[in-house]
Order: structure tokens, then C-alpha cells, then sequence
């Protein structure tokens, strides 16, 4: 028998949760309780009840806004869902009021006020951060079948007269509504995204915009990310006349956003004499612009990611430090990266930008909504002259040729961009002249892995291996990541716990990595023997796999239906086996050589028996691809044949 | 000495924010000097491939009074050489969390850059944030970045950290980090008061320090060198059994030998123990009627035992169905008969209504306590009863000990807990306490008996129905991880296993049996359908019989091993497989992977056979591994045993042959 051990701090807090009364849910949530719901798959968590959100606009700036949510938990894994969260900037606002209850099966009510409310810190990792939220959680009291549902009124002060509301998440929802009451005279204006565009009911100077009966947004792998798929609501409202208000500020394009954020960005990118001092030694050598920018690109990706995030709510999440500081401290977030880097640059004559993009998914900008709030990440556009060639540069239409690099990501070189912000929408940070401009997409020639594989089969079956990889883009990315975040000896153990997926028992004798952050390349060598990599049958036949590793064993696209786009991105593998075979055996069975083409990607192997030697060959091109659900069966099938192709085995015969 | 309430909150901050790791002295006002040759130091002295190592790591901690107030001072100093940026990347951004009615003042940290430039840390880069706050508790932190860190750098840091209202007492101090460390001192000055009859120990384990030297200001120092990084691996033993560090805590001066000591505990216990098995007709009568009809003793007990477990709700079971705030109101059992007229009860008291009507059936019944093998392997040379802390009922059948556990619900009868078992047990007596050994449960004792009817297809595709059972200490685990999900997670967490290993499998009619039941085994049962299992070329189709370690890995994978290698419990294998195989194809002479047996420790073997017909394929597979209890080995063995199990992981697969007999069915 086991003593019983509390085995976190949060466990210690929510265990002061106070015990269970004969308490009263409030009408609202009680009426939320008797909503029927249609019938579910089976392991869809909970339900939405009611989702709405009440803001209330002061013209001295101050927002209110009462939030009022009831979930059903349709089973046990759904308990989580048994949980109030408000956020607040700590500097600006405040959670003023926050309750909770949740009515069980069996009809009892429990009451959850503030002795059970935690408040903390939304990243406990940052070193200072002004983003909080309260919470109360009775997942613990929750089971399947009860119904949780909290009210909570906050209090901020805003500069911004914008707000996002997203009428669901994956669960489904049976009534959504954001509900917006402005001062007399103000209007609204409001985009829709993911859905037809949803009209509001206007009650004097009360907007409400309502979704019912919202289905569940089920994860599937390769899919666009909910944010991408749930309703979504951009709203902006004005002061009377469109005059622009002292206390909010209003954007009614994408130049405004521009010239307000070039604000906040241009001051801070000043460069001091130690800045210039570091900026000549850096490009001391370099001879053309594109080394320049290298030379200091890699200096500025070295610099510690460290976010510290003060006035947030005024736009201070916004605001670079001043470069000088940031330069001093050697550590910022992604902003302080990209105007430390304009500053650097412009220490060498050289203009940069900064452009604010959303980094984790493409789809999530939308030119409709001209908004700083569509934004959570910075990187830089360079104005680069014609000698001047890598595959990031577009052209805009006022600004002339950009490179854009992303100065926070250090695994990705000038030249590359990180896959989770190719092809999205970003705004270039100019003046009157920024604008919101599609992001570069490198082709999958950009991201090719090379291998060549020397073998050596022996006659028992063993196998000496020597491999040599040559990998750019987003292989390179991968490949890099992986090298710069573990220990050398952890290294060696993913590298041997890779080779021995494909080769049992492998030994791996030699591993030597080259990374060239500059030239994008990551090159690694393997040599490896295999025991029994072969297996002898009879003592007669010899049986083998020739794709000798990262065999794609496995799929990600098994289930029989789909609901969402198929998301295919740009990469592309190249290999070429030798395997010299055992004197005394000659091959007996060589599967069929492969070749498939669609519209998203190719695929093909050959095999030849050449001398002693036999050569096998397999080339994958995946280009990217948002493609339909119906051309779901097409896409599983491609990869279904991948597989089967690589689990091909060679026979050979003893002569 | 522990039963001192008020410091109990020391071992829980502990646990919360591992701040015993930071545990280091620092005595001067000033910045010790930096040798020139540690400055232009290119490698790690202690593990040369080290990102980044600690030059020292120096903590004093001071218990002290003030009146009524007792508190412990830490003082902390800490020099760390950094090497590459993985290293700047891990070791520049410092935390030190506390609570609210902690003090965390005196913060100074500097860098000190290759081309030996000092960069000071300003007061205004030192953020105080409250990290989570609720009713009664606060949690804050001070938190700052190493300004200007590269490669070469040398960072320091020191703060104090004053504690209220707690001692050092039973807590454990760290001698090892993330980076390998050149020197650890830990500096140590008890509480001595005239009103304070407790002195304090410092125990270590797994290292070797200097002998304690007293030095000024009442402090005893002691130091350890050369400490490597801490390195996580797969099946190890748990960290405390690897890790050097110390236990400090207070104890009454009685300066007993560990045998005195514990013959002295164990008289204390029986105490402890006697009063919590109060008899009482009702319970004599509740006795009576499990037994019922049973003859022997082994069968009047697992009758009683079954009572306990099947017919008294435990309320610390998740599966118990009673929520938080149900436990929240719990009044707890104050005797036996409570516990019997309630039908509910907390583990202990569970344990203890067994206990209680075993010794109403004539039995002779202990306590026995134990330390649980998942924190610690307990040493009895140890006297302190800090690890002893989990414990189980003794009966005496005959001349043996046997031990029972009915408050754990999944646990067989005639077996303990895995974590409690092949431990030295206390065993409670009033005269003559005794350390004796609980049995490690053989491996048949925890089978996976699989079994499988399938029916392979010409294209390569199997198709079939699965059954599997787990019984002791595998259904325990299946169990403990299933009871608390609902249906649907449970089919999911069995779909995603199988995923995981044949991702093309498509599966249906899935079963899942005596999830929450304390005796059935656990049991999965299903319809797969697995196309391309087997590979098909012009002529044959390659098979790989062991369809249940089909698209498994090796145990062991890498070639290097630091800790030794341990597993929870022995276990065994048991699968017979059926295959009906396609028209039109023969099997091919087919060969049976070869078996291997290990000193009793492990063996494999497999019977491979075809129905007289040849259209049917009989594989049976039996495994087993733990024999004679061997659960832990050497890293010394590692070689052996990965061994050992990369035979097993290429036999499991053995591939055969089929022929094609005929052209190819259109």
C-alpha cells in the first residue's frame, strides 16, 4: 500500500478547492443544461452549450467584456473542459469578477467563487511577461454527463479598437454569439473568415453576431490548423464620422497598420558606435552584399531568444527594445532580432524592414482585415541589389527587391525561410509604402535530401554499410535541429536508434555530421555493419530489403474518410544503394520498378544488377499542395504505394 | 522527529521547484577570482564533450531561530564555464522560484566574456513575477538573463534565500546538475538551541564526499569532485538510485546502532499497528462468514482478502468514482468496524479490516513496512525510518511470512505491488522485530498470453481475430492506465498501440474486458485487417509469423550505457498463432528462428509448424524474462543484454517463404 504523494504545486493550490454545498446554478446555465445535443462519434469529448462574449465599448477607452460559457462533458477524457480561463494584460486590466458551477448527473450543483480561483502567469518561462490569466478548474468534480459553466467580467484598457472573436474551437457549439455594445453614435465593421459572412442584429448601438449548431472540427494529420477551418470574426469599430478617436486606435487599411508599427520600429533601430564597431568586424572580409547580410544574419541568429514583454496592452508587445540594449544584453525576442539586424545593416548601407508575419500557420492573415492583431511574429525584409540571388527574394511593388529572413529561427539561413511561414501573408513594416505581400515558397528541389548508400551484402546475411547524406532546406533544417539540440552523446543514440529501425542490431561505427549553416547544407556520413541484416532461408536463399534505411514504414493517412483539405508540403529525397552481393548467390526476385506521378508529387524506383552489384534507386518530389478532400483516396494511395515499394524485398538465390 | 508538522511544507516546496539543486555557499561579499586558464579553457575537464560545466557550486545552509521563528538561509553561488551554445542556451536564463513568505534578496550575477570583459547584471534586468497565486498559497520567482553570453563565457550568480518557518529536515541536497561540475560544497550549520533536542545528520548516497569538517561560524563543510552531468536513459533505476546526493534531517541524539534502531522502530510500529486493528464482534463475524466452507489457510485468507478487496470501496481509487470534493469531506474510519459498517474506506483502512479479521481467524498478523523501489533501493544499515514509508499486512502461514495488500485493487492475491516487492521489510514485533524479504513474483506470475486466428490473403493482407490477456503485474499496469478512461479512450489507446506498429491496420469489434475488475485478467480481443503484412514478389509472399512483435523496435538501441539497467518486474510471453495461408501458394520448407535461454533469466523459444494439408501455419512463441528476480543489472552487462534482446527482436523477425503453386488468381 502506497502513501498517497501531492506531487505539484498546482495540485497543492487546487486542493484548497472548497467542499461541495447544496448550491444554485444560475438560470442561464441552467436553461444552457436542458439544450438537447445531436448525437456524436462516439469519442467526441463535450459539447458547447453557449459561447458568447459581451463586450462593452467606453469612450474613454476602457473595455468590458462578460464572458459567459456552459460545456456538457460527454465522457470522461472531456473533464478538462470543466475549466474557466480569462486573460488579462496585468498592466492595463483585470479580471474583476469570475464564477463558476457545475451541475452533475444527478442534478447537484457546486459553486466554484474566488477561493478557488488560481491566477498565473501565461508563459512561466518568459523572464517577464505582463500576460495573465485566472482560472478556476473542476475537472476534477467533473464527470460525463455534468454540465460546467462559468461567467467572468474583465476590465482592460486598450489602445486598439479591434477584436477577434472565433466562434468555436474543435468542439462543436451550439450557440455562439459575440456581442458588441459601443457608445452612442460608434459603428462596427466586421470580416468573416472560414464561413459565409455573418450579418449582425443591431439593437440601438448593440451589435450581435450569432453561429448555431457549429459541427465538430475533427483533427486529422496533414490538415489546416483549426484556426484555419473555425468561424472566425475580425471587428473594428469607429467613433462617430470615422474621426479618429483619441483613446483607440483605428485601422482602415494596411498602409495605416504600416505607418503605425514603422512607429514604433524605426526609433528603436539606431545603431551606436558598438554596434557599428561589431558590424565592421563582422563584414570585414565579406565582398558582396549577400555575405554582408550572412555575416551579420548569423551574428543576430546567435544572439539568445529571451522575450520581455512590458505595456503590453499600449502596444508594448509591439515595440522593439532599442537596438543598442539589445545588442548590449545579447538576448531579445524575435522583434529585438529584427531590429537589431535593420540597425546592423544599416550601419553597412544596406535597408532593411521589418515584417510581421503569423508564424504556425499560412492560412491565418488575411488581407481583408487590415490589423496588427493578425500578427505574432517578426522577421526582416532586406532591400538587396540585382547581384543579389537566393530563392527568398520577392519583389514589391514600391520597395524593389526583399530578402526576407527570419533572424529568430538560427536553424534556417539567409536564403530559406521556415516552412511554417512560407506562402503566408506578411506585412512589410515601410511607412505609407508597407504593404501585405505574400511570403516566398522555396520549390522541393530547394529541400532535397541526397544519399548514396555503398554496401556489402556477405553470404551469412551481415551487412557493411557507408552512407552519405547531403541535405538542404528543410531537410537541412531538420537535420540541423536535431544535431545543435542534443549532447554529442544523445546524438549518437538518435543516430544509432535510427539506423537500428531499419537494421537490427546494427553497430555504427562512424558518425561525422558537417553543418554549413551559410551555403544551407548539412552533410553526414554514417558507416554501420548489420549482423543479419539479410535473412538466410533454407540456406539457400537470401532475402533483403535494398531501401536499406528510412524505409517509409509507416503512414500517416490510415483512416478510411477524411473531413479537411489534405495539406502536402515541398520536399524532395533522392537516393542511390549499391549493394555488392555474396559471391555464390545471383539475384532471384527483383520487385518491379515504380513509378507514380500526380499532380502533388512523384515517385519512382528502379533496380539493375550490374556485375556483382546491385543497384537500387528511389526518388520522391512532393510539391505543395492544399488539395481537396475528394482527392483524399488519390493522395493515401500515393503514400500507400511509397510504402509498399519500400517494404519490397530482393531474393537471391545460392548459385 | 518528522511528525513535526510545520516542516512537512519543506519536502513539498522541494518537490515543487527542485530547489535542492541549487544548494550552494557563498561567504564573500566579492566575486572570487577567475583563473586566467579557466577563462581561455576550449573543453570541459570533467566530461569532455560538456556544452557547458560548473567551476563550483557552493551552497551554505543555515538553520536558525529568532525568538519563536525558526528558518533556513541559503546562500547560493554558482560559476559555470560555458562551451558552445547549446550550453549558453541551457545555463544563461536563471529562475529562483519561492514562496510567498520566502525571501529571495542579494541577487548578483556577472559575465564574463572570453576577451575577459566583465558585463554586470543590472538591478532593473531582475524581474519578480508571481507565478501562480490562489487562496492561502503564492508562488513567486525572481528571474533574470546572463547579459551577454558567447561561447567561452564564464557566468556567475549568487542569491540568498531565506526560508521561514522551516528547518532542513529531510530534505535532499543535489550533488549533481545538468552540466557535469567541477567542485560541489555544501556548507552546514544546524539549528543548536538548549529547547531543540534534535541534531542533525547528513546521510549520502551514491557518491563520495569529504568527511564533514567544521569550519567558522558553526558551519560543517563537505565537498564532492568532478561530479558528471546527470544523463537520463531508458530503464534505469529511479534517479535517487543513481544520483549522488544527501539526505539532511534531524533526529533524536539517541546514537543507536542501525539493529537497536530498528528493533526500537519495530516495537514502535506493532504499537501503531495494534491500535489500528482493534477487534470487534462485528468483525469477528464478517471473518467468519468470508471464510465460509474454506479448509486451508491460503484459501481462508484469499477468501478474506477478496472480501476486503471486492466488498470495501477505496477512496483513493480513481476508479472509485467519488470526485474531489466527495474525498474533500471524507471523515476518516477510526477502527476496523467503522471501515466494515461503512463499505468505504481509505487504503490504510482497507489493509487494516484485513489485518484485523485475519487475526479474528486464529492468524498470526504483522505490519510490514517497506521503502518503495520506484524512489529508492533501501539499505537497513540506514537507521531512520524515512524511506520506510509504504507498507503491507504479514500473515503467518505455517512458518512463513506471507503479504497481502487489499487496498491496491488490481494486485492478485499471493502478490504485492511491483515496487514492493524483493524489498527488505520491517517486520512490527513486540519483542522481536525482524528485517525480512518480500518475494519478487516469478515471471509467469505477469503473462501476456496472445493468441491469433488469422487467415493471410495472396496479396500479402492478414485478416483475423486477436485475443490477449494480461494477468499480475501487466494487467495491473493495463488496468491502472484504462480504469479512469472512458470506452471510447480506451479503443483509442488500443487502436493508437496498434497504429503504432502496423499503421495500415484497420480494426474492429474491439473488446475490452475487466478493466476495473480486481481478479479477471485484463483482456483485449478485436478483428484486424492488415493489408501488405506480408510482401509479395512474382513468386512468393515473405511472412513474418510473430505477428505481435511485428513493426516493434529493439529494447536497446544505443551502443553506450551509463546506469545500470533495470526493469520494474519479470515478466513472460506467451502467443499461439494460427494462420489459414492463401490458395495457390506453399509454404516453403520454413525454418523456425532458433531458441536461447539465459541463466534461468530469460528464455525464447518457438514451435513453427503446417497442418498435414500445409494450408495451415501453427506459430507458437514463448518468452520470458526476470527468472530468479533478476530485474536489475550492471552496466557493466549491458553489452550482454542488449545482446541478449537484439537475438530476440531479429528472431521475433524471422521471415519464411511462401511459394506460388499456381498463376496468379484473376
Amino acid at each position: 500500500m502506497r502513501p498517497r504523494l501531492i506531487g505539484s504545486c498546482f495540485i497543492i493550490l487546487l486542493a484548497f478547492s472548497a467542499a461541495f454545498a447544496a448550491d444554485e446554478a444560475p438560470p442561464w446555465l441552467l436553461q444552457a443544461a436542458k439544450i438537447t445535443t445531436p448525437e456524436y462519434e462516439k469519442d467526441l469529448p463535450a459539447v458547447v452549450l453557449q459561447r458568447e462574449q459581451h463586450v462593452t465599448v467606453s469612450e474613454d477607452g476602457r473595455v468590458t467584456t462578460v464572458t459567459t460559457f456552459a460545456v456538457r462533458i460527454l465522457i470522461r477524457e472531456g473533464r478538462g473542459y470543466a475549466e474557466a480561463v480569462e486573460f488579462y494584460e496585468s498592466d492595463a486590466g483585470k479580471v474583476r469578477e469570475m464564477r463558476a458551477w457545475l451541475i452533475k448527473p444527478s442534478g447537484l450543483v457546486r459553486k466554484y467563487g474566488k477561493e478557488d480561483i488560481v491566477d498565473a502567469v501565461e508563459d512561466p518561462n518568459d523572464v517577464y511577461n505582463e500576460s495573465r490569466y485566472k482560472m478556476i478548474d473542476a475537472s476534477k468534480d467533473a464527470d460525463a454527463g455534468a454540465v460546467f459553466g462559468y461567467q467572468a467580467t474583465t476590465e482592460q484598457r486598450s489602445i486598439f479598437s479591434q477584436d477577434v472573436w472565433t466562434f468555436q474551437n474543435r468542439l462543436p457549439a451550439i450557440a455562439s454569439r459575440y456581442i458588441l455594445t459601443l457608445p452612442p453614435g460608434w459603428a462596427a465593421k466586421t470580416v468573416t473568415f472560414n464561413h459565409e459572412k455573418v450579418e449582425p442584429t443591431i439593437s440601438g448601438s448593440t451589435y450581435t453576431w450569432e453561429l448555431d449548431n457549429l459541427s465538430p472540427i475533427k483533427p486529422e494529420p496533414s490538415s489546416p490548423r483549426v484556426a484555419s477551418l473555425a468561424p472566425r470574426l475580425a471587428i473594428s469599430y469607429f467613433p462617430p464620422g470615422d474621426s479618429p478617436s483619441n483613446n483607440f486606435k483605428t485601422f482602415s487599411n494596411w498602409s495605416e497598420v504600416s505607418y503605425w508599427l514603422t512607429q514604433l520600429h524605426d526609433p528603436q533601430a539606431v545603431p551606436n558606435e558598438a554596434v557599428s564597431a561589431k558590424v565592421r568586424e563582422l563584414t570585414a572580409s565579406s565582398k558582396t552584399e549577400l555575405e554582408k547580410i550572412q555575416a551579420i544574419a548569423t551574428y543576430v541568429q546567435n544572439i539568445r531568444y529571451i522575450s520581455i514583454d512590458i505595456g503590453v496592452s499600449r502596444g508594448g508587445g509591439m515595440r522593439p527594445h532599442a537596438a543598442m540594449d539589445v545588442f548590449a544584453k545579447s538576448y531579445g525576442d524575435c522583434k529585438d532580432k529584427a531590429n537589431l539586424m535593420r540597425a546592423m545593416l544599416k550601419v553597412v548601407g544596406i535597408t532593411a524592414y521589418p515584417v510581421v508575419i503569423y508564424s504556425g500557420d499560412a492560412d491565418y492573415v488575411r488581407e481583408e482585415w487590415a490589423s496588427p492583431h493578425q500578427f505574432n511574429h517578426c522577421i526582416v525584409a532586406v532591400k538587396v541589389q540585382d547581384e543579389t540571388k537566393v530563392a527568398t527574394i520577392i519583389t514589391h511593388p514600391k520597395l524593389g527587391r526583399l530578402l526576407i529572413f527570419d533572424a529568430t529561427d538560427d536553424n534556417t539561413p539567409v536564403g530559406d525561410l521556415p516552412d511554417q511561414e512560407q506562402g503566408s501573408l506578411a506585412l512589410i513594416v515601410a511607412g505609407e509604402s508597407g504593404s501585405l505581400v505574400r511570403m516566398p515558397v522555396t520549390p522541393a528541389e530547394s529541400n532535397l535530401l541526397d544519399r548514396k548508400i555503398e554496401a556489402s551484402l556477405a553470404a551469412d546475411g551481415s551487412l557493411t554499410a557507408a552512407i552519405k547524406e547531403k541535405a538542404a532546406g528543410r531537410w537541412a533544417v531538420g537535420y540541423r535541429r536535431e544535431f545543435r539540440g542534443l549532447s554529442r552523446p544523445d546524438y549518437q543514440k538518435a543516430i544509432e536508434s535510427w539506423i537500428t529501425s531499419g537494421a537490427s542490431a546494427a553497430k555504427v561505427s562512424k558518425v561525422e555530421a558537417r553543418d554549413d549553416l551559410r551555403a544551407d547544407r548539412f552533410d553526414l556520413d554514417i558507416d554501420f555493419t548489420a549482423p543479419a541484416y539479410a535473412q538466410l532461408m533454407q540456406d539457400r536463399l537470401l532475402v533483403f530489403k535494398p531501401a536499406i534505411i528510412s524505409r517509409r514504414e509507416s503512414l500517416s493517412l490510415t483512416e478510411a474518410k477524411r473531413q479537411h483539405p489534405i495539406m502536402i508540403k515541398a520536399t524532395a529525397y533522392s537516393e542511390s544503394v549499391s549493394v555488392k552481393l555474396p559471391a555464390g548467390f545471383v539475384v532471384d526476385e527483383m520487385p518491379d520498378p515504380v513509378k507514380l506521378e500526380t499532380s502533388f508529387g512523384s515517385y519512382a524506383t528502379t533496380y539493375e544488377v550490374k556485375d556483382d552489384q546491385l543497384l537500387f534507386t528511389r526518388k520522391l518530389v512532393q510539391r505543395t499542395a492544399t488539395l481537396p478532400v475528394d482527392q483524399y483516396a488519390s493522395v493515401r494511395g500515393f503514400f500507400e504505394k511509397i510504402r509498399a515499394a519500400e517494404m519490397a524485398p530482393v531474393v537471391l538465390a545460392r548459385k | 522527529m518528522k511528525n513535526i508538522p510545520r516542516y512537512f511544507l519543506l519536502l513539498v516546496v522541494a518537490v515543487c521547484f527542485g530547489l535542492c539543486t541549487f544548494g550552494q555557499v557563498w561567504a564573500g561579499d566579492e566575486w572570487r577570482a577567475i583563473d586566467p586558464a579557466e577563462l581561455s579553457s576550449k573543453t570541459a575537464v570533467v566530461e569532455k564533450d560538456a556544452d557547458a560545466e560548473a567551476l563550483f557550486w557552493d551552497v551554505r545552509v543555515s538553520d536558525e531561530v529568532e525568538g519563536n521563528d525558526v528558518r533556513t538561509v541559503l546562500t547560493h553561488y554558482i560559476r559555470i564555464k560555458i562551451f558552445t551554445e547549446r550550453g549558453r542556451e541551457s545555463q544563461s536564463k536563471v529562475d529562483t522560484p519561492y514562496l510567498s513568505n520566502w525571501q529571495i534578496t542579494d541577487i548578483a550575477a556577472r559575465t564574463v566574456t572570453p576577451d575577459n570583459r566583465i558585463i554586470l547584471l543590472k538591478k532593473e534586468d531582475v524581474f519578480e513575477r508571481s507565478i501562480v497565486r490562489s487562496s492561502g498559497l503564492k508562488i513567486k520567482a525572481k528571474s533574470f538573463s546572463m547579459p551577454g553570453v558567447e561561447p567561452g563565457s564564464i557566468i556567475e550568480y549568487r542569491w540568498r534565500e531565506v526560508r521561514n518557518d522551516r528547518l532542513a529536515n529531510y530534505i535532499r541536497l543535489q550533488f549533481q546538475r545538468d552540466v557535469p561540475v567541477q567542485l560541489v560544497k555544501y556548507h552546514i550549520k544546524p539549528l543548536t538551541n538548549p529547547n531543540f533536542p534534535y541534531g542533525m545528520r547528513m546521510q549520502l548516497f551514491h557518491g563520495r564526499n569529504t568527511p564533514f569538517v567544521k569550519e567558522k561560524d558553526g558551519f560543517y563543510g563537505t565537498s564532492m569532485e568532478n561530479v558528471p552531468a546527470f544523463h537520463e536513459e531508458a530503464r534505469m533505476p529511479p534517479e535517487d538510485q543513481v544520483r549522488p546526493w544527501m539526505l539532511v534531517y534531524y533526529t533524536e541524539d539517541q546514537k543507536l546502532a542501525p539493529a537497536e534502531y530498528w528493533r526500537e522502530t519495530g516495537k514502535k510500529y506493532y504499537e501503531r499497528f495494534k491500535a489500528r486493528t482493534k477487534m470487534s464482534d462485528d468483525v469477528k463475524k464478517a471473518a467468519a462468514d468470508a471464510i465460509g466452507d474454506a479448509a486451508t489457510p491460503e484459501q481462508k485468507l484469499e477468501r478474506m482478502f477478496e472480501f476486503c478487496r471486492g466488498k470495501i470501496k477505496n477512496i483513493n481509487d480513481d476508479a472509485s468514482g467519488m470526485s474531489a470534493e466527495d474525498r474533500a469531506k471524507w471523515k476518516e474510519n477510526k477502527t476496523p468496524s467503522d471501515t466494515l459498517k461503512r463499505g468505504l474506506g481509505t487504503g490504510q483502512n482497507i489493509d487494516f479490516l484485513f489485518a484485523t479479521m485475519a487475526i479474528a481467524a486464529g492468524f498470526e498478523v504483522r505490519m510490514v513496512n517497506m521503502a518503495d523501489r520506484s524512489d529508492i533501493f533501501f539499505d537497513p544499515q540506514f537507521p531512520d525510518d524515512y524511506f520506510i514509508s509504504t507498507y503491507d499486512i504479514a500473515v503467518k502461514v505455517g512458518d512463513n511470512w506471507s503479504f497481502f495488500d487489499p487496498a491496491s485493487t488490481y494486485v492478485p492475491f499471493g502478490m504485492l505491488r511491483w515496487q514492493e516487492e524483493g524489498q527488505d521489510a520491517l517486520l512490527a514485533d513486540p519483542k522481536t522485530p525482524a528485517w525480512i524479504k518480500t518475494p519478487m513474483s516469478p515471471p509467469e506470475k505477469s503473462l501476456e498470453h496472445r493468441k491469433g486466428k488469422f487467415t493471410l490473403m495472396e496479396d500479402g493482407t492478414l485478416e483475423g481475430d486477436v485475443r490477449i490477456e494480461y494477468s499480475g503485474h501487466l494487467g495491473l499496469d493495463k488496468k491502472e492506465y484504462n480504469d479512469d478512461d472512458s470506452p471510447a479512450e480506451r479503443e483509442k489507446t488500443l487502436r493508437d498501440s496498434l497504429k503504432s506498429r502496423l499503421s495500415t491496420a484497420e480494426i474492429s469489434d474491439i473488446k475490452i474486458e475487466n478493466v476495473t475488475d480486481p481478479i479477471k485478467p485484463f483482456v483485449y480481443a478485436y478483428h484486424i485487417r492488415v493489408p501488405g503484412y506480408a510482401q509479395r514478389t512474382g513468386k512468393r509472399l515473405f511472412l513474418q509469423p510473430a505477428f505481435f512483435q511485428h513493426g516493434l523496435a529493439a529494447m536497446f538501441t544505443p551502443s553506450e550505457r551509463l546506469h545500470p539497467i533495470y526493469f520494474n518486474y519479470p515478466w513472460s510471453e506467451k502467443d499461439e498463432i494460427e494462420m489459414d495461408l492463401p490458395a495457390g501458394f506453399a509454404l516453403d520448407n520454413p525454418d523456425s528462428p532458433p531458441p536461447f535461454e539465459s541463466q534461468n533469466i530469460s528464455r525464447y523459444q518457438v514451435k513453427l509448424a503446417a497442418s498435414t494439408d500445409g494450408r495451415k501455419l501453427v506459430f507458437d512463441r514463448e518468452f520470458f524474462f526476470g527468472g530468479n528476480g533478476s530485474i536489475l543489472f550492471d552496466e557493466k552487462g549491458y553489452s550482454g543484454l542488449k545482446r541478449l534482446f537484439d537475438i530476440l527482436h531479429q528472431n521475433d523477425e524471422h521471415t519464411i517463404t511462401l511459394k506460388q503453386t499456381t498463376g496468379p488468381a484473376n
